[in-house]
């Protein structure tokens, strides 16, 4: 191999991904220092530039005035029920397509993608009648109930994968073994795909907590910490300090999370990717 | 421990037949080689007698029990896999006691089980070692041992050497032999390699594009090759082959093409002599040629290859018309690539095939 040609590309690689970062990270920086502007409608925060004092109680008021304390107990609630069932019932069906041979699995396998493909707004309509007809309209099942459906589309689709990833052998061995269906799953196949169910986890709850759209349309008084910032955003529209406060409020668990499980996560995100 | 006997099973995936009409009786307690190349069917043949493959005819018995229905687990067979299929996030004592658990054994016979396991296989130290953290050879005992302690009714190996270094896989291999006959289980054992099998098994039964060529004890496989294709199989280096034309000049008859020309013996044809026969000769059986050496031959070629052994050398012989044959020499010999060598063959030592039907016919 050609060491300068190398050393050229690796610098260029550095570059571009330095170009992305700044990209990625351009706009969450821009809200951050925003959020630390004085607060008030002559308040003008402008890019990268420093506040000329850092309004920390921006994060108060903006706590208080947006209600968040509402809005975080719901996306709370809503995540804590329907993280684990969603992760579950991932798990259940991924392991059913990887492992099992049945009648119409093909069909039933692609009708999963198909929620995949799907937009939630196109089926919003005949969604919102059904939810009112059974009862769950402002309802926190509503919400559980309908983000769940609508993630385990990609968490089937996700499990199956890292389920195939695994060796035949080890089935077959845990077979021969004496191990039923349920052990082998919970015993042999899930530990082995425990970074593709943490990062399965992380995707999940990052999906419920920026939950906006059902909430808005299915709830009146249990918005989630998205729609709760999006009323707040209307109401203080000329304050950018505030919202950018808000937004930052907002994003603080997602990041929390993905920090406590990152190692996961970039693991998960690999499987598969590179032989092991 | 068991007898186990495929009876006319076939297995078929889609149009394809990967195994076609097995019959084959292995006894309680013996070392049978199922030997054959890729996409003989060999693998199917075990993955059946495990019941990871649904038959498509015929039977198998484990014992005196018929176990086409009968779920793997229940077959009461341990089988060794070529990857091992260790469960990575389980300690070795783990992966060994895993089955025993699974039958709800007491804890004291599962302790027990998994002891003396380590123990025959000198992998006490490593009980509490994960998978990733063994080198090949650990996890190959590991998984030989997690077969062990089932003491089950067989063993079924899945070509368990392959991912080995050669010089551990010829050890093992005697490891593997000397722990069968001690523990007495019957054992079906698949591999592709001619010689794994000749060392290991009682029997070897060599397979070919779903059938059973031929079964035997390793000496009679090679001494008395049913056709072509086992004979071209077993051996290493390969038996190497031509066609000519027969005709019987009295009592002897003359097989030749071009300058190539053999007298062999009349008696070896009782059935007659044909037109064409082939002709089968070991690389051991032939050698250079030297006046009132009293081989067969002979045969005037050109070396085309010189492959050192060490202890020997194999030279590659071609004839004018291209037939080659292959002759083991001493390492010392003087013949290099391009010189003019005569070759002849041991007498009773040139395997007679019909070239049509490829069934052997004798040797001469």
């Amino acid at each position: 191999m050609n060491t300068t040609a190398s050393r050229a590309q690796v610098a260029f690689n550095y570059a571009l991904l330095t170009l992305c970062s700044i990209i990625a990270i351009y706009p969450l920086i821009g809200v951050a220092l925003a959020s630390l502007y004085p607060p008030g409608p002559d308040s003008a925060p402008s890019g990268f530039g420093l506040p000329p004092t850092f309004a920390w109680h921006n994060y108060v008021t903006a706590w208080e005035q947006g209600k968040f304390a509402t809005s975080f107990t719901t996306s709370l609630i809503v995540a804590f029920v329907m993280v684990p069932a969603s992760v579950l019932l991932s798990i259940l069906g991924g392991y059913a397509f990887a492992t099992m041979r049945f009648w119409g699995s093909t069909v039933l396998f692609y009708l999963f993608i198909l929620g995949l493909i799907i937009p939630t707004e196109a089926t919003i309509v005949p969604l919102y009648y059904d939810v009112r007809a059974m009862g769950l309209l402002d309802t926190y099942w509503a919400l559980i109930i309908l983000e769940v459906s609508g993630e385990v589309a990609f968490g089937i689709f996700w499990m199956r994968a890292a389920f195939l990833s695994a060796p035949p052998s080890l089935l077959e061995a845990a077979r021969i073994d004496g191990s039923s269906s349920w052990t082998t799953l919970w015993r042999i196949m899930a530990p082995f795909a425990k970074p593709a169910i943490l990062t399965l986890t992380v995707l999940t709850f990052a999906d419920s907590w920026n939950e906006f759209f059902l909430a808005l349309v299915f709830t009146v008084n249990k918005f989630t910490a998205p729609a709760g910032l999006a009323s707040f955003s209307g109401r203080y529209t000329t304050d950018i300090a505030l919202v950018s406060a808000g937004a930052v409020i907002v994003a603080i668990p997602i990041l929390i999370v993905f920090i406590i499980f990152q190692r996961e996560f970039m693991r998960g995100m690999l499987t598969g990717a590179v032989k092991g | 421990m068991a007898h186990v006997r495929y009876d006319a099973v076939t297995k078929r995936f889609g149009d394809v037949t990967a195994v076609r009409e097995l019959t084959l009786e292995i006894a309680d307690g013996e070392f049978v080689v199922l030997v054959g190349p890729s996409g003989s069917g060999k693998t199917t043949a075990l993955r059946l007698l495990a019941g990871l493959e649904v038959l498509s005819d015929g039977e198998i018995r484990v014992g005196d029990r018929v176990v086409n229905r009968v779920a793997p687990r229940d077959r009461d067979i341990a089988m060794v896999f070529q990857d091992y299929a260790l469960y990575p996030q389980m300690t070795v004592y783990q992966n060994l006691a895993f089955a025993l658990k699974m039958r709800k054994m007491p804890r004291a016979e599962i302790e027990q089980r998994v002891q003396r396991a380590a123990e025959m296989l000198g992998i006490g130290e490593l009980l509490q070692r994960k998978p990733r953290a063994l080198s090949g050879g650990q996890r190959q005992r590991v998984a030989l041992g997690r077969a062990l302690v089932r003491e089950p009714k067989a063993f079924l190996m899945d070509e368990p050497l392959s991912n080995l270094d050669a010089k551990l896989r010829v050890q093992t291999r005697s490891e593997i032999k000397h722990l069968q006959q001690q523990v007495g289980t019957t054992t079906v054992y698949v591999t592709h390699d001619q010689v794994e099998a000749m060392t290991m098994g009682d029997r070897v039964a060599v397979m070919n594009e779903g059938v059973l060529e031929q079964v035997g004890d390793t000496r009679t496989v090679y001494e008395h090759p049913t056709n072509t294709f086992v004979a071209g199989f077993i051996g290493s280096p390969a038996m190497s082959f031509a066609t000519l034309g027969a005709r019987r000049d009295g009592v002897e008859v003359t097989v030749s093409r071009g300058d190539l020309s053999l007298t062999l013996p009349g008696t070896a044809f009782p059935e007659g002599v044909p037109a064409e026969i082939t002709i089968g000769v070991r690389p051991e059986h032939a050698h250079l040629w030297h006046d009132g050496s009293g081989l067969v031959g002979p045969i005037d070629g050109r070396v085309r290859f010189v492959e050192m052994l060490g202890r020997e050398a194999l030279l590659g012989v071609s004839t004018d018309d291209e037939t080659r044959f292959t002759v083991f020499v001493d390492a010392d010999s003087p013949a290099r690539l391009g010189d003019p060598v005569r070759v002849g063959i041991e007498p009773g030592r040139t395997y007679l095939f019909d070239p049509h039907t490829t069934q052997a016919i004798g040797t001469a």
